[in-house]
């Protein structure tokens, strides 16, 4: 039959495939099943599956763990931000909207703050994450510690002329020095898109979760509302750990997009495209 | 340009003894039979190739998974370096992905062979009292 490769069905393959490459790059997936396929005939088909199911698991257990610590680790932070911002706000009675400046405009404080911890939250996570799965020596998890260092201090000293013109330069010569080389470039479009799939993707779960909350019950909500409906605490939890998800798979696959061009140059897509 | 002259500012550091040389990566035992195996196979090691070479040469079979996270593991860290063969009938289309070790990974296999032999030193293990 034409569908069968030395005892293994093509599809059972093609499926094993598919399966890895959720969990990694393309031509690393499709080395894998070749090994296992070669190995089928003197294994069998069961040992061809626990294989798979060992291979997923091992692959799958660092993504996993790095994903939880960096959602716990963006909440976190996501509260500390807040509580910063409009503390400070409160307290330094600061105006409600900010002149640019050299311009004319004013762009509300409110807006900034959300964009500052929208940002920061994401950051956090993208750098945990990376930190956990992918190392501190790689190029993106550097970039996302430059980053989320200068978010920070920006959340924390963002009325103080003289630390903003310091972050300014810091920022120039990070994105100066990430601009110089391939790998960099790289890793400056990963995380970037990354921070761009974060926001949206928690600012439209946020969104979600208020439709659901006003679809059980017109706000104003008080503390029994809340016993009444724990579905929107599990509702909220649940979407915004899908974001998070969306985005640490965002980061992976823009890695390995990346990574795979790097390592293997265009032998392996051309010998993938040809099998 | 910039990579050469911070290089060439790495190695007068490394003379003038501003900065110590990095020391090579550290390997676990499992990473350590990995890197021997690709050695012995030379042109030849790949993922089936290092496993049966692993299980002739120590009676250990290895799980697949364990394998390839080891093998991912060390070619992110620059020790083993991966290439593409072609796609054959046998591994349904699949292409192998052979590996070789890099100039890093080849220190660090000697570093840490050369620690052993020194733990081993005034020890007659193979022979001796200890036997």
């Amino acid at each position: 039959m034409a569908w069968i490769f030395w005892g293994v069905p093509m599809r059972s393959a093609s499926l094993a495939e598919w399966i890895l490459r959720c969990c990694t790059s393309r031509s690393r997936a499709a080395s894998i099943v070749g090994d296992l396929v070669e190995l089928r005939p003197q294994k069998g088909l069961f040992w061809f599956w626990i294989s798979l199911a060992g291979a997923v698991m091992r692959l799958l257990w660092r993504p996993a763990l790095a994903l939880v610590a960096a959602f716990y680790a963006s909440n976190w932070v996501f509260s500390i931000f807040q509580t910063t911002l409009w503390g400070a706000h409160s307290l330094h009675h600061i105006p409600v909207s900010i002149n640019i400046p050299g311009t004319n405009h004013a762009v509300p404080a409110e807006i900034l703050f959300r964009i500052l911890v929208g940002a920061g939250e994401s950051l956090w996570l993208i750098l945990v994450y990376s930190a956990l799965r992918h190392s501190t020596l790689d190029p993106s998890t550097q970039l996302a510690a430059a980053l989320t260092a200068a978010t920070t201090a920006l959340v924390f000293l963002w009325w103080q002329i003289l630390a903003l013109v310091g972050l300014l330069l810091f920022l120039v010569v990070v994105l100066s020095v990430f601009l110089l080389s391939r790998i960099r470039r790289n890793a400056l479009v990963t995380v970037l898109a990354s921070v761009l799939v974060s926001s949206s993707g928690f600012m439209l779960s946020l969104l979600l979760a208020t439709v659901w909350q006003e679809f059980l019950k017109p706000r104003p909500w008080g503390g029994q509302d809340m016993d009444q409906h724990p579905s929107v605490l599990w509702v909220a939890f649940c979407l915004m750990l899908s974001a998070a998800w969306v985005t640490t798979a965002t980061y992976s696959a823009l890695r390995n997009h990346f990574s795979s061009d790097r390592l293997h140059g265009d032998t392996a897509s051309k010998l993938l495209s040809q099998a | 340009v910039l990579r050469g002259k911070v290089e060439l500012g790495r190695r007068i550091a490394y003379i003038v003894g501003i900065v110590k040389p990095k020391p090579p990566a550290a390997l676990g035992e499992f990473e350590q039979l990995v890197l021997l195996a690709i050695l012995r196979l030379g042109d030849e090691a790949y993922g089936v190739s290092i496993r049966s070479e692993i299980a002739t040469c120590t009676s250990r079979e290895v799980a697949p998974g364990a394998l390839y996270t080891t093998l991912d593991r060390l070619e992110d860290k620059g020790i083993v370096r991966s290439r593409f063969g072609d796609a054959s009938l046998q591994r349904g289309g699949r292409p192998r992905r052979y590996f070789s070790l890099t100039r890093k990974g080849h220190s660090a296999l000697v570093s840490a062979l050369e620690a052993y032999q020194r733990m081993m030193d005034g020890l007659d293990l193979l022979g001796g009292a200890h036997a």
